[in-house]
């Protein structure tokens, strides 16, 4: 063969045998996936069967089920399949395969069932997990497993911290997304995609993501018909494209004698508070901006079609005792006392949301006339460069002790790793109560909550020092007491300390 | 002249089974021979799968052989083989989808197998299609004998039971118990650590040793009867010059 | 700074705790064929570690950002083998240039390289992980790959001199070193708690 045709001859050779097996490849898989298509098995898989040792139950498909993903609080969840759980030809519940995502190397699959009416304390009828490979955490999520099966539906609550947690995680995601399914599904309804309630979604279209708060207690309300007509029940920081907040509430009222057969009726509904709230701002100048349905069994409606509208367009407002008469007289009551409700609480989150926090993770229970006065303490120490100052009293009263705290913040120079300073920033709240204002090396704060902190490399000034100035141990005027490790840190802690010590003294002076 | 090539077919095909075996003898392919072996049926199971590629890329190579220039001869090998492994990987998962999943990544690795790749480049580019062929199915059923029998191994003296059904599931699964646990016996007689990664180790090392020790007995008596018959053939030599010599 | 170090501990766990020769059976033709010399073991070891890397470099987008979306995973055996072909011919021609001392040392295992599980192997098990999980296990692969040829080549030389029965001698001494050294190496098991770092 000539040169120049083996150029020719020989890519064109290796060529043919790569489209020629190509080719082949090709037409075997296409048969491959056609007879997989085709045997697919329209039995339930042997992990549903596994639910039940019981030999009655039977399987059926459900209609035009497609698996459906969520991003649920940890991890994203796929319901893979589902099928109708059938005791002598009746459906009895549904039963689902779930994927709980990967939490470690491993996935974990979840078989999960549930019987019967979906009620607020639905309890799942069997729980089986299965752990690609071997994790050796199995029977810590499956502890998690069994409390959820004996009634722990509260899965908010449940104590993770034990081992596994990340499994555990998964499978609590994997139930609290089944629950929620199962609850639309089992009535016939459409299946919900997101982790939160769908009138979110309705009222904000855009919504990237809307958690519950779980420090939000209910809070109940009387209606001039009668007494605990209803409450607020949750609350929903929603949170919107470009960083912007709003906060959902969700509310339940019912009365009686709605009409002319003296029946009940209930509303459930959703508001949507994104208005912004600033110092001047007034109570009375504030609205909701939208609302969302979840269900109503009132015989007229003018409460949600001139009620509502009014209170949203500013036409009506929530002060005036006359706006209510709008016919459903009853019904407006209610929408009326649940938006004076959760208009005080939209003012306070948004302009205390911080103390409120702080204050409630200090103490529990509280009572403060929201007001705060400014305090002018500020320093700034060269060795080792750290500034502070202690700008803000606040008086609360809890169990009828009267409790000063001082909010502070700083930054101070701190050594890391890699051989270079740089500033961490941290700001808490410190509280005093009591104590001799003529002695002030006795004073010692009773507790302090940190409310932000920025690139401290280390803890121990918020695990170890702080903690130790609380009980005792450590005294705030010691210079060897700071030294535990985060020194640095446990300056500035130390200085702020003083300086609103300093400020309480001075308060305590002018009483 | 035909029984003369029909017995050299025959030796292409016996010889693979015991005289030029690929693992026992050749040392070759021994990745699969300790990773899918500690279990009886898989290792069958591996052994039919390794004889599907090895049949078909043989038959292919060897018709081939004239049409594919030397330049490219390893690629077009290696597509070829790897052709083959892709299309038994498809076939394997549709249809025996356990035996799949138990052999896992070394399906796919047969692709890089010495004995498919060497039996391509040192038998079936110089021979034709049904020497091929046989070459083909006896390296085959050589390599699945020997790793059956380190499977058969370690898997009765690692476990102490036989467990068929498990990867061909047409098959009811039984489980055989052999070595302990069985008709009350408290122990088990099992050495656990045939199962484990050294075992695998263990199981060929001994078996190429007892392959050894055969091939130095057999060594040592086809000396000892060259010896013999040197000295006869010398006896008998100086019987005949002595008699010459009379 | 979580991530590098679970970076690191993944493959401390390649090379150690589940290592490719001992306790995942790759590699072995290549393990027991080094023999006793210890300088060519250990250039066979850098030439694997090499080949391994950028297999594992080209390989892994190639199936995730090529294959995947074409949905033609099942070609993927075709497609790896045909790069780490490619990959070995390159390798060779870059050493042959650069150091023919080292091309002669190599001399057949080079092309060997090829049918060398371990090549394979890596970039078949990548396919499941992410990025840097890959780069991890790649990396673990060829250290633990280079740690154990070495160790063995070390063993034969002193294997060399000793009584072996004749049958034993050769290649059957060396697999039940090779079992003595996995016992060794499965010990190690345990030795980091890889579940807390989301390895386990």
């Amino acid at each position: 063969m000539s040169f120049n045709k083996k150029f020719l001859t020989v890519p064109a050779i290796l060529a043919a045998i790569c489209v020629a097996s190509g080719g082949l490849i090709g037409a075997i898989h296409f048969g491959t996936s056609a007879y997989q298509a085709a045997h697919k098995s329209t039995e339930a898989p042997k992990e549903i069967k596994a639910l039940y040792t019981d030999a009655s139950y039977t399987f059926g498909e459900v209609e035009g089920f497609t698996p459906v993903s969520s991003t649920e609080a940890n991890f994203r969840v796929t319901l893979t399949a589902c099928y109708t759980v059938l005791k002598g030809g009746e459906k009895v519940g549904l039963a689902y395969m779930v994927d709980c995502g990967k939490p470690v190397n491993t996935e974990v699959l979840m078989a999960i069932s549930y019987h019967g009416e979906p009620t607020d304390t639905l309890v799942p009828t069997a729980i089986n997990l299965y752990q690609g490979g071997d994790s050796g955490y199995d029977t810590k999520a499956a502890s998690v497993v069994d409390k959820i099966l004996k009634g722990d539906t509260d899965l908010d609550k449940i104590d993770v911290k034990n081992g596994a947690t990340r499994s555990s995680k998964a499978v609590i995601d994997g139930v609290s997304a089944t629950m929620r399914d199962y609850k639309v599904r089992y009535a016939g309804g459409s299946v919900p995609t997101d982790a939160f309630p769908a009138q979110i979604r309705t009222m904000y279209p855009d919504v990237v993501d809307a958690v519950k708060d779980k420090t939000f207690t209910e809070i109940p309300f009387n209606t001039a018909q009668k007494d605990n007509a209803g409450s607020v029940k949750e609350r929903y920081l929603v949170t919107l494209p470009g960083d912007a907040t709003a906060y959902a509430y969700y509310a339940t009222g019912m009365a009686s004698n709605i009409d002319f057969e003296g029946t009940d009726g209930e509303l459930k509904l959703f508001f949507g508070w994104d208005s912004p709230v600033g110092e001047s701002t007034t109570l009375e100048s504030l609205r909701p901006s939208k609302f969302a349905l979840e269900e109503s069994s009132m015989t007229f409606d003018q409460w949600k079609d001139v009620y509502i509208p009014g209170i949203l367009d500013g036409s009506k407002s929530l002060d005036n005792d006359t706006d209510i008469k709008t016919g459903a007289t009853f019904a407006s009551d209610i929408v009326r006392q649940m938006l004076l409700i959760e208009r005080e609480d939209y003012y306070n989150v948004r302009l205390y949301g911080e103390q409120l926090t702080a204050f409630s993770g200090m103490f529990g229970a509280f009572t403060w006339d929201k007001t705060s006065s400014a305090v002018n303490k500020s320093f700034a120490l060269t060795s080792p460069n750290r500034s502070g100052k202690v700008d803000e009293q606040y008086i609360l009263s809890v169990n009828n002790e009267e409790v000063v705290v001082y909010h502070g913040s700083g930054e101070c120079e701190i050594w890391i790793d890699d051989y270079e300073f740089h500033n961490g920033k941290a700001a808490l709240y410190m509280a005093f109560k009591g104590g001799n204002a003529a002695e002030p090396t006795s004073i010692a704060p009773c507790a302090f909550f940190v409310s932000d902190v920025e690139e401290m490399a280390f803890d121990q000034w918020q695990n170890d020092y702080l903690p130790g100035i609380v009980d005792g141990s450590k005294s705030m005027d010691s210079k060897s007491d700071i030294v535990t490790g985060a020194t640095y840190s446990s300056r500035l802690m130390q200085d702020l300390l003083i300086n609103a010590r300093e400020a309480y003294v001075e308060y305590l002076a002018t009483k | 002249m035909a029984n003369e090539s029909k017995n050299n077919r025959l030796r292409v095909f016996l010889d693979p089974l015991l005289k030029s075996n690929p693992l026992f003898v050749m040392v070759l392919g021994t990745c699969p021979a300790l990773a899918v072996t500690t279990s009886f049926e898989s290792a069958i199971g591996m052994g039919l799968l390794f004889t599907f590629v090895l049949f078909f890329s043989n038959l292919l190579i060897s018709a081939l052989r004239k049409v594919i220039p030397e330049e490219v001869e390893t690629p077009a090998y290696i597509v070829i083989i790897a052709t083959f492994v892709t299309i038994v990987k498809l076939l394997s998962e549709t249809f025996l989808p356990e035996l799949y999943s138990t052999l896992g990544v070394f399906v796919a690795l047969l692709v890089v197998n010495c004995i498919v790749l060497g039996r391509a480049e040192a038998f079936a580019n110089k021979n034709g299609v049904v020497d091929s062929m046989l070459d083909a199915l006896g390296n085959g059923v050589g390599y699945t004998w020997a790793i059956a029998a380190i499977g058969l191994v370690r898997e009765v003296f690692g476990t102490g039971t036989l467990t068929f059904g498990k990867t061909f599931t047409f098959i009811p699964k039984t489980t055989i118990p052999i070595l302990g646990k069985w008709s009350g016996s408290e122990f088990s007689l099992a050495l656990p650590i045939l199962s484990s990664s050294a075992g695998g180790f263990i199981a060929l090392g001994v078996a190429l040793a007892i392959i050894a020790a055969i091939g130095n007995y057999k060594a040592h008596k086809a000396k000892e009867k060259a010896k013999l018959e040197k000295e006869k053939a010398i006896a008998a030599a100086k019987a005949n010059s002595q008699k010459g010599a009379e | 700074m979580n991530y590098f170090v679970a970076f690191i501990l993944a493959i401390v766990s390649y090379t150690v705790i589940d290592n490719v020769v001992l306790s995942r059976y790759f590699g072995i033709c290549s393990f027991v064929g080094v023999g006793n010399k210890v300088k060519s073991a250990v250039s066979m070891g850098i030439a694997v570690t090499f080949v391994i890397l950028m297999a594992a470099l080209v390989c892994w987008p190639l199936y995730n950002f090529i294959l995947v979306p074409a949905h033609m995973e099942y070609m993927e055996t075709i497609v790896f083998i045909l790069v780490i072909a490619s990959l070995v011919q390159i390798v060779g021609y870059f050493i042959k240039k650069k150091s023919p001392t080292l091309y002669k040392t190599l001399g057949i295992y080079l092309p060997l390289i090829t049918t060398n599980c371990a090549v394979l192997g890596v970039v078949e098990t990548n396919m499941a992980y992410d990025f840097g999980r890959s780069m991890a296990n790649a990396l673990g692969t060829s250290l633990g790959f280079t740690l154990v040829i070495f160790l063995f080549a070390c063993i034969r030389v002193r294997l060399e001199s000793s009584n072996v029965p004749r049958a034993f001698k050769g290649v059957p001494i060396a697999l039940i070193v090779a079992a003595i050294m996995a016992i060794v190496f499965l010990g190690l098991g345990g030795m980091i708690d890889l579940g807390s770092w989301g390895l386990a």
